[in-house]
């Protein structure tokens, strides 16, 4: 049988079902926060790794000059290479409407049987691709508007437009995903290739080392020996790219976002446990004669924690019953959605066992640590304090400064009705409960906001890098011209204001050791064009009569740190090592590593004076519809003059793709500012409940006066929405430093720079209206209770 | 009876009999004792003193009403027997426990098994039945295992007639039978003592009755019951009274004396008797002497002599704990006009008080000078009519 204070203990639990459910929810949020930061983190770990891994992945990846099956022969016979392969990679056209065309990446495979590396595979339909059809990657069906069996419209950059059918569906993992870049992937033969008109060559060599796969270092060397013999060979190599070793290219952006749900998990399991420490403690006052009548009976201060302790146990285990599936479901769901926008396949729902783990021992430690001074200090009232704690008037109001200001602050200055300031007043009487039910929804603003603020610096900083290269839409050709014919012609286009051209190419830098760094853009400009608008961090930009001037951009500095003004840097352009000065440092944003030179000095480096394969445009209107025109007006005029337009991109359409990924991380941190902007509105209603209850006896009084069920109601009410007010006003303020630590951490995460900040205004106002519907609806139910109360109840409320 | 036995048995903590006995800080008869007991609190409005020098012993198996007004002290007095409270100095023995050097903890555990708590407003935990609220005190001090604390629960309910209502919550029972219910929970360990605060004070007549009834038939099996009650009927059926004022006891001979006398004035009285010891034969006041004292008898007996027609004196009357005597001269302003003197074979013990703070006491309340004016009315008669017989 169990014994009398176990069934109590139940009891007491069954018996307030609403505090209960008010104290198993509180938990289970913060703890259901944690399960699915976890339980996803660990699912897409283990996921995408494995996905990824069963993919054969490269480790490098260089871009030379055209070369053939013989050079991936000699390549692979080199001990230090386990595996080598050669791959082309085109850009064509594709109609996606009646009026529309999009740039899509066409991958060609040699020999579809024997893919080594970077491994592609049937999703179904053909397999390989027949002659003059293509395969489509999965995940590239909607931006390609078209599926299995279409016949689909392709123009090749000379101009050959020609109709293919989507024989089969692929599943590339190794490529971005095609919404991140707004371009469809493809896939063909050699035979399909050279039936578009281009030569049958590789333009990309895949890697992959003997030995230790997972050392970057290691890797950069082995490529770096393939580099020197694809050289000696006569090709140059423009491009080295070694993705993070065993990991997916995703993962370094899905960590770090995972790494801030986290925080924000833990900081909303932080608020919960501020409301099981107000709940408890609401709950040990209501107890308090019944503590006193225990230990009159004969039970210790241990036995009386121990009860509680387990009531605290109790309500953490019955938190782990809903977060712990719940946690799971969905760390599922934001996992396939993860899945769905990496590309990549899930192996089938479970719950690992390290979310488990984490989820129990917060489930139950958390709440325990928050209950356990409440406990043991209300389990330490004597026996006296708690059968003398009788009548009106707990949890005093007017012994302090601030109550002495409050009263006369809504008594002479506002002259409140008498209902408004008992509303107002007791909402300072339990002062520490105020305190924690604040923090905790003002932490709920402060996050909620901190996340607006978020995605208005994003935009902001998209605004700042979409000002910095200033042209509205850019023309790349097939092949070189001339710069001022294509500015010239350019100019006769209707809505153009200005153009003109920029060369590029791709250098690293020799170090002082020998080493060679990262690559880097270098980009040939004019000095005085109108394209760029640089942010100058220290020392010049290019001025007209510069040679070997640099400037760089902050980004270049992440990888080379002992750079300055005024050294000389040695950057190795197709093999060739030359030094340069560096004459000025520019802010870097959402532009990679960029080292800016003077065009016409760098077109003398590269032997391509006066040409260029693209013009970037400035339009008169900026409206992304206007952009949209002047492409097709832009593509129209070049190819009535019969040049090879391979493409036409508008800055609307890049903003469109910037800030759909933006909206990817903006979504799942307002997820989190849900839930803790919940645990705040349940905080609240639980110190609502707790105050009503409290104050049971001072409500009968009230109503024995005279007041109706609607008085009541509005007194409670009222203090429950002055409460989210105050929220409001301090979340706001804490909204902006929280929101800059946020918006810091997401720009280093993902731009590796902090964002613009720009702080979200409207995002205030909007918690001003969200918490006072959440503090009215939190108050709703206590008020209601309230006004049931009858006077005969509530004056004999023992 | 066999679960009384053994449940005590298994209880090595109660103050058994020979524990009792054995106990060197009390005399052989007083279970509790309280010496120089001064509780204060602190308020804002500075030190309020609820008890001030407490003196009291409490005999095994005596059934103590405790009186007196809102404010006099009465829960606090309870308190320090229970433990609940503690004295800011003097000492309070139970049995051989120095119950005001007991630390939290202990003090429960000794509280639980020795002394049962009941309350006016019951006090049931509302979340459990009749019969879990019985089994609680032996839950927390470990007593007995769990069949044998639902019997004992049972058998106790059946003691207080409310087996019936065992599996019942409380609040479906009626005030006076939750009472019954709780004296069950205080009785659940066997405490010796049971420390009621106006346990009938919430309850209607009838059942306030029934619990009284409850009580004196615990004291007849031995229990000692201390009682605070407004309840004036219900404290005279009591074996004994003490009534507190300001913090302080009146003392009980001189309230029963004077059951008319306010309260301040008996506290006045009480700090001015000198109490008195006379050996056996000796003469405590002397016929013809002038009016000294105002004699009340607090131990032993004293006998009235007055002259016989032999030249002799015959005894006219004996007085008994708490009768008086030496007032007629006094209020008539004449010369003592008997002899009293200790009877028997066992000293005498009086308390005593001067004339003039006699008259002050009676000065201020017509109604016991009425009674004492018809008291020495009878005396005068009975002491003729003696007189009238010995002649």
């Amino acid at each position: 049988m169990l014994r009398p204070r176990w069934h109590k203990v139940l009891r007491d639990l069954w018996g307030n079902k609403i505090r209960t459910i008010l104290v198993v929810l509180s938990i289970a949020i913060g703890v259901f926060a944690i399960g699915m930061i976890i339980g996803t983190q660990v699912i897409l770990q283990e996921d995408m790794n494995s996905s990824y891994l069963a993919t054969d992945p490269a480790n490098a990846i260089l871009y030379p000059s055209g070369f053939d099956q013989e050079l991936v022969y000699g390549v692979r016979s080199m001990p230090e290479v386990r595996e080598a392969e050669g791959r082309r990679s085109i850009t064509l056209r594709l109609q996606v409407g009646p009026d529309q065309w999009r740039d899509m990446n066409v991958d060609v495979i040699d020999d579809f049987e024997d893919i080594r590396l970077n491994r592609v595979t049937s999703e179904g339909g053909a397999w390989p691709p027949p002659d003059k059809t293509l395969l489509l990657e999965r995940a590239s069906l909607p931006l390609a508007n078209a599926g299995l069996g279409d016949t689909v419209t392709v123009e090749t950059a000379v101009g050959k437009v020609v109709e293919m059918t989507v024989s089969g569906l692929a599943h590339d993992m190794n490529k971005p995903p095609a919404q991140f870049v707004g371009m469809p992937y493809a896939y063909i033969t050699m035979d399909t290739l050279e039936w578009l008109g281009f030569d049958r060559y590789f333009n990309e060599l895949h890697i992959q080392v003997a030995g230790d796969t997972l050392d970057k270092a290691h890797i950069q060397e082995v490529a770096d020996l393939v580099e020197q013999k694809v050289q000696k060979n006569g090709q140059n190599v423009y491009w080295i790219w070694i993705p993070e070793p065993g990991k997916h290219v995703a993962n370094e952006a899905v960590q770090p976002m995972l790494i801030i749900l986290g925080v924000l998990g833990f900081l909303s399991l932080f608020a919960s446990s501020f409301l099981v420490i107000n709940i408890i403690n609401g709950l040990l006052a209501q107890h308090t004669t019944q503590i006193g009548i225990m230990k009159a009976v004969g039970a210790r201060k241990g036995q009386i924690v121990q009860m509680y302790l387990v009531t605290v146990v109790i309500f953490g285990l019955l938190s782990l019953l809903v977060a712990v599936p719940l946690g799971a479901l969905a760390a599922y769901g934001l996992t396939s959605y993860l899945a769905f926008l990496v590309n990549f396949d899930l192996q089938g729902f479970r719950v690992p066992m390290e979310a488990i783990v984490v989820e129990v021992a917060v489930g139950i430690l958390v709440p325990l640590l928050a209950a356990s001074y409440p406990v043991i200090h209300g389990a330490g009232i004597t026996v006296r304090e708690a059968l003398s704690e009788y009548g009106l008037g707990q949890g005093h109001f007017g012994s302090s400064v601030l109550d002495r200001l409050l009263n006369w602050f809504t008594s002479r200055v506002l002259s409140l009705s008498r209902p408004m300031r008992i509303s107002l007043r007791n909402t300072i009487r339990r002062k520490a409960r105020l305190l924690f039910t604040l923090f905790t929804l003002t932490l709920g603003g402060a996050i909620f906001i901190g996340i607006l603020s978020v995605h208005s610096s994003l935009l902001a900083t998209l605004d700042d890098a979409l000002s910095y290269f200033a042209y509205d839409v850019s023309v790349n050709f097939g092949r070189d011209y001339r710069i001022e014919v294509l500015q010239r012609e350019a100019q006769k286009v209707e809505g153009v204001v200005e153009a003109d051209s920029w060369i590029g190419n791709t250098a690293r830098r020799i170090r002082p050791n020998g080493d060679e760094g990262p690559n880097l853009n270098i980009l040939g400009t004019q000095a005085e064009t109108n394209l760029i608008n640089p942010t100058l961090v220290d020392g010049r930009w290019l001025l007209p009569t510069d040679t070997n001037a640099v400037v760089l951009n902050t980004l270049v500095l992440k990888d080379e740190p002992d750079l300055h003004v005024g050294d000389t840097v040695t950057l190795k352009i197709e093999g060739e090592e030359k030094e340069w000065e560096v004459v000025g440092i520019v802010q870097g944003v959402m532009t990679g590593a960029i080292a800016y030179a003077n065009r016409d000095y760098l077109a003398r480096e590269l032997n391509f004076v006066g040409r260029a394969a693209g013009i970037q445009t400035i339009a008169a209107d900026k409206s992304a519809a206007a952009q949209a025109e002047l492409a097709k007006r832009l593509q129209d005029h070049f190819e009535k003059l019969g040049y090879q337009v391979s493409g036409t991109e508008t800055v609307a359409d890049l903003r469109q793709n910037i800030e759909f990924q933006f909206n990817i991380i903006v979504v799942f941190l307002a997820v989190m500012a849900v839930l803790i902007a919940l645990v705040g509105g349940l905080g609240l209603m639980g110190t609502m409940s707790i105050n009503v209850m409290e104050r049971t006896r001072e409500i009968g009084v009230m109503r024995a006066v005279g007041a109706s069920d609607g008085a009541v109601m509005r007194i409670v009410l009222v203090e429950g929405v002055f409460v989210g007010l105050l929220s409001w006003v301090l979340g706001s303020l804490a909204a902006y430093p929280i929101g800059k630590l946020l918006s810091d951490a997401v720009g280093i995460a993902f731009m590796e720079t902090p964002l613009t900040y720009s702080f979200a205004w409207n995002g205030a106002l909007g918690w001003l209206v969200a918490v006072l519907v959440i503090a009215a609806l939190a108050s709703i139910l206590p008020a209601w209770n309230a006004s049931r109360l009858s006077v005969r109840e509530t004056l004999a409320y023992e | 009876m066999k679960f009384w036995q053994r449940h005590q048995a298994q209880s090595p903590t109660v103050l058994g009999a020979a524990e009792l006995d054995s106990a060197t800080a009390v005399s052989p008869t007083a279970l509790i004792e309280l010496r120089n007991v001064v509780k204060a609190y602190q308020t804002p409005v500075g030190d309020f003193i609820a008890l001030r020098g407490l003196d009291l012993t409490i005999d095994r198996g005596e059934f103590v009403a405790v009186v007196g007004k809102s404010g006099s002290g009465k829960s606090t007095l309870i308190n320090m027997i229970t433990g609940i409270d503690r004295p800011t100095s003097g000492t309070v023995m139970v049995g051989n426990t120095p119950v005001h050097t007991l630390k939290e903890g202990p003090m429960a555990q000794w509280r639980g098994r020795n002394v049962g708590v009941i309350f006016q407003f019951f006090q049931l935990l509302p979340m459990l039945s009749c019969l879990e609220n019985v089994m609680l005190p032996m839950d927390f001090c470990d007593v007995n295992d769990d069949k044998e604390r639902e019997a004992i629960a049972m058998h106790l309910l059946e003691q207080v007639e409310m087996a019936e209502h065992a599996h019942k919550l409380p609040s479906e029972v009626s005030g006076g039978q939750q009472q019954r219910v709780a004296i069950a929970r205080a009785l659940a360990n066997d405490p010796p003592i049971l420390v009621a605060d106006e346990p009938t004070g919430n309850l209607d007549s009838r059942s306030a009755q029934a619990v009284f009834r409850l009580f004196e038939s615990l004291v007849s099996q031995g229990k000692t019951i201390l009682m605070v009650t407004h309840d004036n009927e219900l404290a005279r059926r009591a074996s004994r009274t003490i009534t507190l004022a300001d913090g302080e006891l009146l003392d009980e001979h001189l309230a029963k004396v004077f059951p008319a006398l306010p309260h301040d004035q008996l506290l006045a009285a009480t700090r001015q008797i000198e109490p008195q010891t006379y050996a056996p034969d000796q003469v405590i006041i002397q016929a013809g002497d002038e009016p000294d004292r105002f004699y009340i008898v607090t131990a032993g007996q004293a006998e009235v002599l007055l002259p016989d027609r032999w030249g002799g004196q015959q005894v006219v009357a004996t007085l008994q704990n708490g009768q008086y005597f030496g007032e007629m001269a006094i209020l008539n302003g004449s010369t003592r006009n008997a002899t009293v003197r200790a009877a028997g074979e066992t000293a005498v013990s009086v308390i005593t008080l001067s004339p003039d703070a006699f008259h002050a006491l009676i000065a201020r309340s017509p109604a016991t000078r009425a009674d004492l004016d018809r008291v020495v009315a009878q005396r005068t008669d009975a002491n003729k009519h003696a007189a009238q017989k010995g002649s």
